[in-house]
């Protein structure tokens, strides 16, 4: 495993900061979590179904408002006014691909992020395929995006935010629904990409595979924060929250 | 989600397919205005319209059979006006009963009905041809050409898109939903089971267009679809698009 230098002295890239969030129909997802991010950290975020990762995923770049609490991104607090700069800054790459692509053809759904954050044309054009090549999707700007398979749109919608280039990843399930040799072309891709990421999943031999670090959370709370060799080898704590040792450890 | 519901055909290669979009539009309306303003008296300008619209169909490569197919679409609408137009008032009178009032079949209401029959599925087969050969996007960048408003452009975009998830919803739907039917149910508990099912794709759908917008939302949407791929026209396209008009308007003041 590839352990790159990971300065926690300096201010985290991501802070949340006694974090509550409520479902209009009264569900409590997410109870005080509190975390750190840092500059080129790949943290896992594991947990079981219903845990709040996804809902943890989409406060952090203000799609769902926290009802006390703070989060901050790349020295930025959350609010409004930062709201954009601050998903510029930081892609979501959703779990189900089918959410995220919505254009007619591939070259659409890449370039409509840098179209809509004002990017003048040469550099669209440039950036799409910049995003393509980083996923192995060249050549495919005039398919239709709806009928590429599901490893592809998996890819595809990797590029959709690749393409402006955020610092922070933020990627919910990457391995979901995806066959062995998609699951690796996955994690590879993961590993070979610079950005600092937070991973969202319940894969936890991906999390071994690609992060250093990882939290676990549990019915809305962050029960456990360290490297993920010490944690993802605590059968007790994994079992107790709905876990199980990773296969390759078991 | 493999889908052929507006545009099966639209990614085949063929002349037609290469010709600007916006070319295709305006020749789309010239052959609309073509078929509007014929009629019935002089048959033989449908003729050349059903003739020249099939002629230009299988220039493009799709199956003729397919266009054909598609019409029966148009088929409930037909069956309607077929048979209540002739019954309407007129001087010729070609059949008559006394039944409680008279009821008589006109010449004018059996013209009527047949112009209108013939003319929707010139209208219908040259509308299919426009869009199986033309990408959708291209569609969309010929109408903002032609000055249609930017929120009707947003609002087809966002038909495409939606129309295909909410057919993926249905499909999935009705799949679990025919899993576990019961075999002869009663009227009351199959009509029961089509409400639930309904309603569970409605609220499948609201469900999904709202992860569908957050996505949007966190890819910087702003309440716009900006499109950029911009098709440049070539001298071929004017010089089809004026050939094939000096074509229509020859024919027009032939006949
Ligand atoms: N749109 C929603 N409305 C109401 N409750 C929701 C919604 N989405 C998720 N929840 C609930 O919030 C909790 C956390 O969900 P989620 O963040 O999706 O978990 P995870 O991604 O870890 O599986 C669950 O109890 C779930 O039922
Ligand atoms: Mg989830």
């Amino acid at each position: 495993m590839q352990m790159t230098d990971v300065d926690r002295t300096n201010t985290p890239v991501l802070r949340l900061k006694d974090v509550y969030y409520t479902y209009p129909d009264g569900v409590e997802s997410l109870r005080g979590v509190s975390l750190e991010v840092y500059r080129d950290e790949k943290v896992g975020l594991v947990g079981p179904n219903g845990a709040g990762k996804s809902t943890l995923m989409t406060v952090v770049i203000g799609i769902r408002i926290p009802r006390t609490g703070e989060v901050e991104v790349l020295g930025q607090v959350l609010n409004p006014k930062t709201r954009r700069e601050i998903r510029r800054r930081a892609g979501l790459v959703f779990q189900d691909p089918d959410d995220q692509l919505f254009c007619p053809t591939v070259f659409d759904e890449v370039a409509f992020a840098p179209i809509n954050m004002g990017y003048p044309e040469e550099q669209v054009t440039e950036m799409v395929a910049r995003a393509l090549k980083q996923v192995d999707l060249e050549g495919y700007e005039r398919r239709s995006s709806f009928h590429l398979s599901i490893g592809e749109r998996k890819r595809l919608a990797f590029a959709t935010v690749l393409s402006y280039s955020p610092e922070i990843l933020l990627i919910d399930e990457p391995s979901a629904n995806l066959d062995p040799q998609h699951r690796r072309q996955t994690i590879n891709l993961l590993k070979s990409l610079p950005q600092t990421m937070l991973i969202a999943t319940h894969d936890l031999d991906l999390v071994l595979d690609v992060c250093e670090r990882c939290f676990v959370i549990n019915r809305g709370r962050i029960v456990a924060d360290g490297d993920v060799e010490s944690i993802l080898t605590d059968e007790q704590l994994l079992l107790s929250n709905g876990l199980e040792l990773p296969l390759s450890r078991q | 989600m493999h889908h052929s519901f507006l545009d099966k055909y639209s990614e085949l290669e063929s002349p037609v397919h290469r010709i600007h979009p916006l070319v295709k539009l305006c020749g789309y309306g010239v052959i609309l205005l073509f078929t509007l303003t014929a009629s019935i008296y002089r048959p033989l300008e449908f003729v050349i319209a059903g003739v020249l619209i099939l002629g230009v169909v299988s220039i493009s490569r799709i199956p003729i059979i397919y266009v054909i197919r598609k019409t029966l679409l148009l088929s409930p609408l037909m069956i309607t006006l077929l048979i209540l137009l002739p019954f309407i008032r007129g001087e010729r009178i070609l059949w008559g009963i006394n039944f409680i009032f008279p009821i008589s079949i006109t010449a004018e209401g059996v013209y009527l009905s047949g112009t209108i029959a013939v003319k929707s599925v010139l209208v219908f087969w040259s509308s299919v041809l426009l869009v199986s050969t033309t990408r959708f996007p291209d569609l969309l960048y010929a109408l903002r050409m032609v000055r249609v408003p930017q929120t009707m452009i947003t609002v087809l975009a966002f038909m495409y898109r939606y129309v295909f998830l909410l057919i993926d919803e249905t499909e999935r739907m009705e799949t679990a939903h025919r899993a576990r039917l019961v075999r002869r149910q009663g009227l009351p508990l199959l009509m029961k089971s089509v409400v639930y099912l309904v309603r569970a794709i409605f609220i499948r759908s609201f469900e999904r267009s709202t992860r569908v917008y957050q996505a949007m939302c966190a890819r910087g949407f702003r309440g716009e679809v900006c499109l950029l791929q911009t098709p440049s026209i070539h001298t071929a396209d004017i010089v089809f698009l004026f050939v094939f008009t000096g074509l229509i308007v020859v024919i027009k003041l032939a006949i």
